[in-house]
Protein backbone atom coordinates (compact mmCIF):
# COMPACT_ATOMS: atom_id res chain seq x y z
CA UNK A 1 0.00 0.00 0.00
CA UNK A 2 2.60 2.51 1.08
CA UNK A 3 4.96 1.34 -1.63
CA UNK A 4 2.26 1.85 -4.25
CA UNK A 5 1.67 5.43 -3.19
CA UNK A 6 5.41 6.14 -3.07
CA UNK A 7 5.85 4.75 -6.57
CA UNK A 8 2.87 6.65 -7.99
CA UNK A 9 3.84 9.98 -6.45
CA UNK A 10 7.52 9.54 -7.20
CA UNK A 11 6.99 8.64 -10.82
CA UNK A 12 4.47 11.46 -11.24
CA UNK A 13 6.94 13.95 -9.85
CA UNK A 14 9.75 12.62 -12.02
CA UNK A 15 7.52 12.60 -15.13
CA UNK A 16 6.34 16.16 -14.61
CA UNK A 17 9.88 17.26 -13.85
CA UNK A 18 11.19 15.88 -17.12
CA UNK A 19 8.18 17.33 -18.97
CA UNK A 20 8.81 20.82 -17.59
CA UNK A 21 12.55 20.62 -18.13
CA UNK A 22 12.02 19.67 -21.75
CA UNK A 23 9.56 22.50 -22.43
CA UNK A 24 11.63 25.09 -20.60
CA UNK A 25 14.39 24.35 -23.12
CA UNK A 26 11.94 24.21 -26.00
CA UNK A 27 10.25 27.53 -25.19
CA UNK A 28 13.40 29.28 -24.10
CA UNK A 29 13.27 32.97 -24.91
CA UNK A 30 16.62 34.08 -26.24
CA UNK A 31 17.11 37.68 -25.34
CA UNK A 32 19.86 40.05 -26.31
CA UNK A 33 21.37 41.37 -23.03
CA UNK A 34 21.63 44.75 -24.74
CA UNK A 35 17.82 45.03 -24.63
CA UNK A 36 17.92 45.05 -20.85
CA UNK A 37 20.70 47.63 -20.88
CA UNK A 38 18.68 49.90 -23.16
CA UNK A 39 15.65 49.37 -20.93
CA UNK A 40 17.66 50.75 -18.02
CA UNK A 41 18.47 53.92 -19.96
CA UNK A 42 14.88 54.55 -21.05
CA UNK A 43 12.62 56.52 -18.68
CA UNK A 44 10.28 53.56 -18.21
CA UNK A 45 7.08 55.59 -18.36
CA UNK A 46 5.69 53.45 -21.20
CA UNK A 47 4.12 56.57 -22.71
CA UNK A 48 4.27 55.30 -26.26
CA UNK A 49 5.50 58.56 -27.75
CA UNK A 50 8.16 56.63 -29.67
CA UNK A 51 5.42 54.79 -31.54
CA UNK A 52 6.01 51.44 -29.85
CA UNK A 53 3.83 49.67 -27.28
CA UNK A 54 6.10 50.73 -24.43
CA UNK A 55 9.70 51.13 -23.37
CA UNK A 56 10.35 47.37 -23.57
CA UNK A 57 9.04 47.19 -27.11
CA UNK A 58 11.13 50.16 -28.21
CA UNK A 59 14.24 48.78 -26.52
CA UNK A 60 13.83 45.53 -28.39
CA UNK A 61 13.19 47.30 -31.69
CA UNK A 62 16.14 49.63 -31.38
CA UNK A 63 18.54 46.82 -30.48
CA UNK A 64 17.37 44.27 -33.03
CA UNK A 65 16.67 46.59 -35.97
CA UNK A 66 19.43 48.84 -37.27
CA UNK A 67 16.92 51.07 -39.07
CA UNK A 68 15.12 52.14 -35.89
CA UNK A 69 16.60 55.50 -34.90
CA UNK A 70 17.98 55.90 -31.39
CA UNK A 71 16.35 59.29 -30.94
CA UNK A 72 12.71 58.19 -30.85
CA UNK A 73 12.32 58.52 -27.09
CA UNK A 74 10.72 61.94 -26.76
CA UNK A 75 10.57 62.11 -22.93
CA UNK A 76 14.23 61.08 -22.69
CA UNK A 77 15.23 63.77 -25.17
CA UNK A 78 18.85 64.08 -26.27
CA UNK A 79 20.43 62.65 -23.14
CA UNK A 80 18.79 59.27 -23.61
CA UNK A 81 19.40 59.22 -27.36
CA UNK A 82 23.09 59.89 -26.76
CA UNK A 83 23.36 57.11 -24.21
CA UNK A 84 21.61 54.58 -26.43
CA UNK A 85 23.73 55.62 -29.40
CA UNK A 86 26.89 55.19 -27.35
CA UNK A 87 25.86 51.77 -26.11
CA UNK A 88 24.91 50.48 -29.54
CA UNK A 89 27.74 52.28 -31.30
CA UNK A 90 25.50 54.30 -33.58
CA UNK A 91 25.15 57.94 -34.48
CA UNK A 92 22.44 60.15 -33.09
CA UNK A 93 20.48 61.16 -36.12
CA UNK A 94 19.15 64.68 -36.68
CA UNK A 95 18.62 66.89 -33.68
CA UNK A 96 14.99 67.35 -32.85
CA UNK A 97 13.27 70.60 -32.06
CA UNK A 98 12.09 70.56 -28.48
CA UNK A 99 8.35 70.43 -28.35
CA UNK A 100 5.92 71.15 -25.58
CA UNK A 101 2.19 70.64 -25.14
CA UNK A 102 -0.10 73.62 -25.49
CA UNK A 103 -3.81 73.89 -24.73
CA UNK A 104 -5.90 75.59 -27.37
CA UNK A 105 -8.53 76.88 -24.96
CA UNK A 106 -8.58 79.63 -22.42
CA UNK A 107 -12.24 79.42 -21.49
CA UNK A 108 -12.69 77.60 -18.21
CA UNK A 109 -14.71 79.85 -15.95
CA UNK A 110 -15.04 82.43 -18.74
CA UNK A 111 -17.12 79.99 -20.74
CA UNK A 112 -20.79 79.81 -19.77
CA UNK A 113 -22.43 76.53 -18.79
CA UNK A 114 -25.39 75.28 -20.77
CA UNK A 115 -26.43 72.72 -18.19
CA UNK A 116 -25.42 71.43 -14.79
CA UNK A 117 -23.41 68.25 -15.12
CA UNK A 118 -23.34 65.92 -12.15
CA UNK A 119 -22.18 62.69 -13.72
CA UNK A 120 -18.91 60.81 -13.76
CA UNK A 121 -15.95 63.17 -13.29
CA UNK A 122 -14.46 62.56 -16.69
CA UNK A 123 -14.21 64.64 -19.84
CA UNK A 124 -14.94 61.62 -22.00
CA UNK A 125 -18.14 60.84 -20.09
CA UNK A 126 -19.29 64.48 -20.01
CA UNK A 127 -18.55 64.85 -23.71
CA UNK A 128 -21.09 62.15 -24.49
CA UNK A 129 -23.94 64.32 -23.25
CA UNK A 130 -24.43 66.79 -26.08
CA UNK A 131 -20.75 67.71 -26.15
CA UNK A 132 -20.32 68.50 -22.48
CA UNK A 133 -21.74 71.11 -20.13
CA UNK A 134 -19.97 74.14 -21.62
CA UNK A 135 -21.85 76.42 -24.01
CA UNK A 136 -18.84 76.30 -26.30
CA UNK A 137 -18.76 72.87 -27.87
CA UNK A 138 -15.07 73.25 -28.73
CA UNK A 139 -13.77 74.21 -25.31
CA UNK A 140 -12.20 72.50 -22.33
CA UNK A 141 -14.56 71.02 -19.74
CA UNK A 142 -11.88 70.77 -17.08
CA UNK A 143 -12.58 67.33 -15.60
CA UNK A 144 -8.92 66.54 -15.97
CA UNK A 145 -8.69 63.41 -18.09
CA UNK A 146 -5.43 64.87 -19.38
CA UNK A 147 -4.13 65.38 -15.84
CA UNK A 148 -4.81 61.74 -15.01
CA UNK A 149 -3.07 60.47 -18.10
CA UNK A 150 0.05 62.64 -17.76
CA UNK A 151 2.84 60.43 -16.42
CA UNK A 152 5.19 63.33 -15.79
CA UNK A 153 3.06 65.52 -13.53
CA UNK A 154 3.19 68.35 -16.06
CA UNK A 155 -0.52 69.06 -15.99
CA UNK A 156 -2.85 70.25 -13.28
CA UNK A 157 -6.24 71.90 -13.29
CA UNK A 158 -5.60 75.59 -12.59
CA UNK A 159 -7.68 78.25 -10.89
CA UNK A 160 -9.53 78.88 -14.10
CA UNK A 161 -10.84 75.35 -14.27
CA UNK A 162 -8.69 74.37 -17.23
CA UNK A 163 -5.40 72.46 -17.25
CA UNK A 164 -2.19 74.41 -16.76
CA UNK A 165 0.93 73.04 -18.41
CA UNK A 166 4.24 73.01 -16.59
CA UNK A 167 6.50 73.55 -19.60
CA UNK A 168 9.57 72.39 -17.72
CA UNK A 169 8.04 69.06 -16.81
CA UNK A 170 6.31 68.48 -20.15
CA UNK A 171 8.25 66.05 -22.33
CA UNK A 172 5.89 66.15 -25.32
CA UNK A 173 4.94 62.50 -25.13
CA UNK A 174 1.54 63.33 -26.60
CA UNK A 175 -0.57 61.33 -24.16
CA UNK A 176 -2.81 64.30 -23.39
CA UNK A 177 -3.39 64.86 -27.11
CA UNK A 178 -4.76 61.37 -27.45
CA UNK A 179 -6.76 61.55 -24.23
CA UNK A 180 -8.59 64.87 -24.71
CA UNK A 181 -12.01 64.21 -26.28
CA UNK A 182 -12.03 67.77 -27.67
CA UNK A 183 -8.51 67.41 -29.13
CA UNK A 184 -7.45 70.66 -27.49
CA UNK A 185 -3.79 69.85 -27.03
CA UNK A 186 -1.07 70.09 -29.60
CA UNK A 187 2.69 70.09 -29.59
CA UNK A 188 4.39 73.39 -30.33
CA UNK A 189 8.08 74.36 -30.47
CA UNK A 190 9.24 75.16 -26.96
CA UNK A 191 10.95 78.43 -27.94
CA UNK A 192 7.80 79.88 -29.52
CA UNK A 193 5.93 81.82 -26.87
CA UNK A 194 2.89 83.28 -28.62
CA UNK A 195 -0.19 81.11 -28.85
CA UNK A 196 -3.82 81.43 -29.85
CA UNK A 197 -5.71 79.90 -26.96
CA UNK A 198 -9.04 79.14 -28.57
CA UNK A 199 -10.43 76.39 -30.75
CA UNK A 200 -13.91 77.71 -31.44
CA UNK A 201 -14.93 77.72 -35.08
CA UNK A 202 -18.31 79.23 -34.27
CA UNK A 203 -19.30 82.57 -35.80
CA UNK A 204 -18.66 85.71 -33.75
CA UNK A 205 -22.23 86.07 -32.51
CA UNK A 206 -22.31 82.59 -30.99
CA UNK A 207 -18.79 82.90 -29.58
CA UNK A 208 -19.62 86.11 -27.73
CA UNK A 209 -22.65 84.45 -26.19
CA UNK A 210 -20.76 81.33 -25.13
CA UNK A 211 -17.39 82.51 -23.89
CA UNK A 212 -15.58 85.64 -22.83
CA UNK A 213 -12.28 84.22 -24.04
CA UNK A 214 -13.30 83.10 -27.52
CA UNK A 215 -11.89 84.00 -30.91
CA UNK A 216 -14.40 85.90 -33.05
CA UNK A 217 -12.28 85.85 -36.18
CA UNK A 218 -12.05 89.64 -36.50
CA UNK A 219 -8.64 89.47 -38.24
CA UNK A 220 -7.20 92.29 -36.11
CA UNK A 221 -4.23 90.01 -35.45
CA UNK A 222 -3.71 89.39 -39.16
CA UNK A 223 -3.62 93.11 -39.89
CA UNK A 224 -1.23 93.77 -36.99
CA UNK A 225 1.25 91.09 -38.02
CA UNK A 226 4.39 92.64 -39.55
CA UNK A 227 5.56 89.42 -41.22
CA UNK A 228 4.89 89.70 -45.01
CA UNK A 229 3.17 86.32 -45.41
CA UNK A 230 1.43 86.77 -42.04
CA UNK A 231 2.43 84.57 -39.10
CA UNK A 232 -1.09 84.58 -37.73
CA UNK A 233 -3.99 83.65 -39.96
CA UNK A 234 -7.75 83.48 -39.52
CA UNK A 235 -9.36 80.40 -40.96
CA UNK A 236 -12.90 79.13 -40.24
CA UNK A 237 -13.54 82.02 -37.81
CA UNK A 238 -10.47 81.07 -35.84
CA UNK A 239 -7.04 82.66 -35.66
CA UNK A 240 -3.95 80.52 -35.45
CA UNK A 241 -0.23 81.15 -35.24
CA UNK A 242 1.96 79.80 -38.02
CA UNK A 243 4.89 78.83 -35.83
CA UNK A 244 7.41 78.53 -38.65
CA UNK A 245 6.96 82.21 -39.53
CA UNK A 246 6.30 83.78 -36.13
CA UNK A 247 8.99 86.20 -34.98
CA UNK A 248 7.37 86.76 -31.59
CA UNK A 249 7.04 90.52 -31.94
CA UNK A 250 3.88 90.53 -29.83
CA UNK A 251 1.91 92.87 -32.14
CA UNK A 252 -1.01 90.44 -32.50
CA UNK A 253 -1.20 90.00 -28.74
CA UNK A 254 -1.74 93.76 -28.38
CA UNK A 255 -4.16 93.93 -31.29
CA UNK A 256 -6.49 91.13 -30.14
CA UNK A 257 -9.69 92.68 -28.76
CA UNK A 258 -10.65 89.44 -27.00
CA UNK A 259 -7.22 88.83 -25.43
CA UNK A 260 -7.09 85.26 -26.62
CA UNK A 261 -3.62 85.52 -28.12
CA UNK A 262 -1.28 85.01 -25.22
CA UNK A 263 2.36 85.93 -24.85
CA UNK A 264 3.95 83.59 -22.33
CA UNK A 265 6.84 85.95 -21.69
CA UNK A 266 4.56 88.38 -19.94
CA UNK B 1 -26.74 15.98 -24.10
CA UNK B 2 -29.34 17.56 -21.85
CA UNK B 3 -27.14 16.69 -18.93
CA UNK B 4 -24.17 18.47 -20.49
CA UNK B 5 -26.28 21.55 -21.07
CA UNK B 6 -27.27 21.51 -17.42
CA UNK B 7 -23.60 21.29 -16.46
CA UNK B 8 -22.72 24.27 -18.65
CA UNK B 9 -25.50 26.51 -17.34
CA UNK B 10 -24.85 25.25 -13.83
CA UNK B 11 -21.14 26.07 -13.87
CA UNK B 12 -21.47 29.45 -15.56
CA UNK B 13 -24.51 30.90 -13.85
CA UNK B 14 -26.18 28.85 -11.13
CA UNK B 15 -23.06 27.73 -9.32
CA UNK B 16 -20.67 30.37 -10.60
CA UNK B 17 -17.30 29.58 -9.10
CA UNK B 18 -16.65 33.06 -7.83
CA UNK B 19 -20.04 34.50 -7.07
CA UNK B 20 -21.84 31.45 -5.70
CA UNK B 21 -19.14 29.03 -4.58
CA UNK B 22 -16.76 31.80 -3.45
CA UNK B 23 -13.72 30.09 -4.91
CA UNK B 24 -10.81 31.93 -6.51
CA UNK B 25 -11.50 35.25 -4.84
CA UNK B 26 -7.86 36.33 -4.86
CA UNK B 27 -7.55 36.90 -8.63
CA UNK B 28 -11.14 38.14 -8.64
CA UNK B 29 -10.09 41.18 -6.62
CA UNK B 30 -6.48 41.27 -7.74
CA UNK B 31 -6.86 41.32 -11.53
CA UNK B 32 -10.22 43.05 -11.94
CA UNK B 33 -9.06 46.66 -12.08
CA UNK B 34 -8.90 46.84 -15.87
CA UNK B 35 -10.83 44.86 -18.45
CA UNK B 36 -7.85 43.79 -20.54
CA UNK B 37 -5.82 41.94 -17.90
CA UNK B 38 -9.11 40.56 -16.57
CA UNK B 39 -9.83 38.92 -19.90
CA UNK B 40 -6.26 37.61 -20.08
CA UNK B 41 -6.47 36.20 -16.58
CA UNK B 42 -9.91 34.70 -17.25
CA UNK B 43 -8.66 33.00 -20.39
CA UNK B 44 -5.55 31.71 -18.62
CA UNK B 45 -7.69 30.30 -15.80
CA UNK B 46 -10.12 28.75 -18.29
CA UNK B 47 -7.24 27.14 -20.13
CA UNK B 48 -5.67 25.76 -16.97
CA UNK B 49 -9.04 24.61 -15.62
CA UNK B 50 -9.82 22.70 -18.80
CA UNK B 51 -6.42 21.05 -18.89
CA UNK B 52 -6.54 20.37 -15.16
CA UNK B 53 -9.94 18.70 -15.30
CA UNK B 54 -8.80 16.47 -18.17
CA UNK B 55 -5.55 15.43 -16.56
CA UNK B 56 -6.92 15.05 -13.04
CA UNK B 57 -9.85 12.99 -14.34
CA UNK B 58 -7.50 10.64 -16.15
CA UNK B 59 -5.22 10.48 -13.14
CA UNK B 60 -8.01 9.82 -10.69
CA UNK B 61 -9.98 7.27 -12.69
CA UNK B 62 -7.11 5.43 -14.32
CA UNK B 63 -4.43 5.54 -11.67
CA UNK B 64 -5.68 6.44 -8.20
CA UNK B 65 -8.96 4.46 -8.28
CA UNK B 66 -7.58 1.16 -9.65
CA UNK B 67 -4.72 1.25 -7.17
CA UNK B 68 -7.05 2.14 -4.31
CA UNK B 69 -5.07 5.22 -3.27
CA UNK B 70 -7.78 7.90 -3.63
CA UNK B 71 -6.57 9.45 -0.37
CA UNK B 72 -3.63 10.83 -2.35
CA UNK B 73 -5.93 12.93 -4.52
CA UNK B 74 -5.12 16.28 -2.88
CA UNK B 75 -1.36 16.03 -3.32
CA UNK B 76 -1.64 14.52 -6.80
CA UNK B 77 -4.07 17.20 -7.97
CA UNK B 78 -1.86 19.96 -6.59
CA UNK B 79 1.13 18.42 -8.34
CA UNK B 80 -0.74 18.29 -11.63
CA UNK B 81 -2.05 21.84 -11.37
CA UNK B 82 1.34 23.24 -10.38
CA UNK B 83 2.95 21.55 -13.36
CA UNK B 84 0.26 22.82 -15.71
CA UNK B 85 0.62 26.38 -14.49
CA UNK B 86 4.37 26.20 -14.89
CA UNK B 87 3.82 24.98 -18.41
CA UNK B 88 1.36 27.76 -19.20
CA UNK B 89 3.84 30.27 -17.81
CA UNK B 90 6.63 28.94 -19.99
CA UNK B 91 4.35 28.94 -22.98
CA UNK B 92 3.06 32.49 -22.43
CA UNK B 93 6.56 33.84 -21.92
CA UNK B 94 7.40 32.65 -25.40
CA UNK B 95 4.09 33.18 -27.19
CA UNK B 96 2.74 36.37 -25.65
CA UNK B 97 5.22 38.37 -23.52
CA UNK B 98 2.79 41.29 -23.12
CA UNK B 99 0.10 39.09 -21.58
CA UNK B 100 2.81 37.42 -19.51
CA UNK B 101 3.80 40.80 -18.09
CA UNK B 102 0.20 41.85 -17.44
CA UNK B 103 -0.60 38.68 -15.53
CA UNK B 104 2.62 39.07 -13.56
CA UNK B 105 2.25 37.73 -10.05
CA UNK B 106 -1.18 36.25 -10.70
CA UNK B 107 0.03 33.51 -12.99
CA UNK B 108 1.90 31.68 -10.22
CA UNK B 109 -1.15 32.40 -8.09
CA UNK B 110 -3.25 30.19 -10.38
CA UNK B 111 -1.16 27.37 -8.92
CA UNK B 112 -2.67 27.90 -5.50
CA UNK B 113 -6.02 28.97 -6.88
CA UNK B 114 -8.73 27.07 -5.07
CA UNK B 115 -11.09 27.41 -8.05
CA UNK B 116 -8.92 25.06 -10.11
CA UNK B 117 -8.46 22.58 -7.30
CA UNK B 118 -12.21 22.97 -6.76
CA UNK B 119 -12.95 21.89 -10.33
CA UNK B 120 -10.81 18.81 -9.89
CA UNK B 121 -12.53 17.87 -6.64
CA UNK B 122 -16.03 18.56 -7.90
CA UNK B 123 -15.36 16.32 -10.90
CA UNK B 124 -14.56 13.53 -8.45
CA UNK B 125 -17.42 14.34 -6.11
CA UNK B 126 -20.06 14.45 -8.84
CA UNK B 127 -18.61 11.35 -10.50
CA UNK B 128 -18.64 12.99 -13.89
CA UNK B 129 -17.78 11.05 -17.03
CA UNK B 130 -14.74 12.19 -19.00
CA UNK B 131 -16.76 14.37 -21.38
CA UNK B 132 -18.80 15.82 -18.54
CA UNK B 133 -15.60 16.63 -16.62
CA UNK B 134 -14.15 18.33 -19.69
CA UNK B 135 -17.31 20.38 -20.25
CA UNK B 136 -17.48 21.24 -16.56
CA UNK B 137 -13.87 22.43 -16.61
CA UNK B 138 -14.44 24.69 -19.63
CA UNK B 139 -17.71 26.16 -18.39
CA UNK B 140 -16.32 26.72 -14.89
CA UNK B 141 -13.55 28.70 -16.56
CA UNK B 142 -16.05 30.63 -18.66
CA UNK B 143 -18.03 31.40 -15.50
CA UNK B 144 -14.83 32.65 -13.89
CA UNK B 145 -14.09 34.78 -16.95
CA UNK B 146 -17.63 36.17 -16.93
CA UNK B 147 -17.46 37.17 -13.27
CA UNK B 148 -14.02 38.72 -13.75
CA UNK B 149 -15.16 40.61 -16.83
CA UNK B 150 -18.30 41.97 -15.15
CA UNK B 151 -16.32 43.00 -12.11
CA UNK B 152 -13.59 44.74 -14.10
CA UNK B 153 -16.19 46.63 -16.14
CA UNK B 154 -17.87 47.87 -12.98
CA UNK B 155 -14.55 48.77 -11.37
CA UNK B 156 -13.49 50.79 -14.40
CA UNK B 157 -16.65 52.82 -13.97
CA UNK B 158 -16.13 53.02 -10.21
CA UNK B 159 -12.76 54.69 -10.70
CA UNK B 160 -14.47 57.58 -12.40
CA UNK B 161 -17.27 58.08 -9.93
CA UNK B 162 -17.31 59.81 -6.58
CA UNK B 163 -16.89 57.22 -3.88
CA UNK B 164 -16.86 58.27 -0.20
CA UNK B 165 -13.28 58.25 1.04
CA UNK B 166 -13.79 55.42 3.50
CA UNK B 167 -15.03 53.14 0.71
CA UNK B 168 -12.46 53.95 -1.95
CA UNK B 169 -10.50 51.10 -3.48
CA UNK B 170 -11.08 47.59 -2.15
CA UNK B 171 -13.97 48.26 0.26
CA UNK B 172 -16.30 49.39 -2.50
CA UNK B 173 -15.17 46.41 -4.59
CA UNK B 174 -16.19 44.07 -1.77
CA UNK B 175 -19.60 45.69 -1.64
CA UNK B 176 -19.94 45.40 -5.41
CA UNK B 177 -18.90 41.74 -5.25
CA UNK B 178 -21.51 41.09 -2.57
CA UNK B 179 -24.22 42.72 -4.68
CA UNK B 180 -23.14 40.76 -7.74
CA UNK B 181 -23.24 37.59 -5.68
CA UNK B 182 -26.79 38.43 -4.57
CA UNK B 183 -27.73 39.03 -8.18
CA UNK B 184 -26.31 35.66 -9.20
CA UNK B 185 -28.33 33.98 -6.45
CA UNK B 186 -31.32 34.74 -8.63
CA UNK B 187 -30.15 31.92 -10.92
CA UNK B 188 -30.39 29.35 -8.14
CA UNK B 189 -33.14 26.83 -8.66
CA UNK B 190 -32.95 27.18 -12.44
CA UNK B 191 -31.41 23.74 -12.62
CA UNK B 192 -32.37 20.96 -10.22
Amino acid sequence: MIIQSIIVLGSLGLGFGIFLAYFSKRFEVKKDPKIDDVMKILPGANCGACGYAGCAAYAEAVVTNEDVPVSLCIPGQKAVADKIAKMLGRDVSEKKIQLVAQLKCNGGKDAADKYNYEGIESCKAANLISGGPKSCSYGCMGYGDCVNVCKFGALKIGEKGIPVIDKEKCVACGMCIKECPKRLFRLVPKEKKIHVQCSSKDVAKDVIKACKAGCIGCKACERACPVPEKAVLVKDNLADVVYSRCVMCGKCVEACPRKIIVDERK
Amino acid sequence: MENLFAIIIGAIFVNNFILTRFLGLCPFFGVSKKTKPAIGMGLAVTFVMTLASIVTWIMYNWVLLPLGIEYLQIIVFILIIATLVQFVELFLKKANPVLYKTLGIYLPLITTNCAILGVAFLNVQEEYSFVAALVFGISAGVGFLLALLLMSGIRERLELSKVPKAFQGLPISFIVAALMSLAFLAFSGMIR
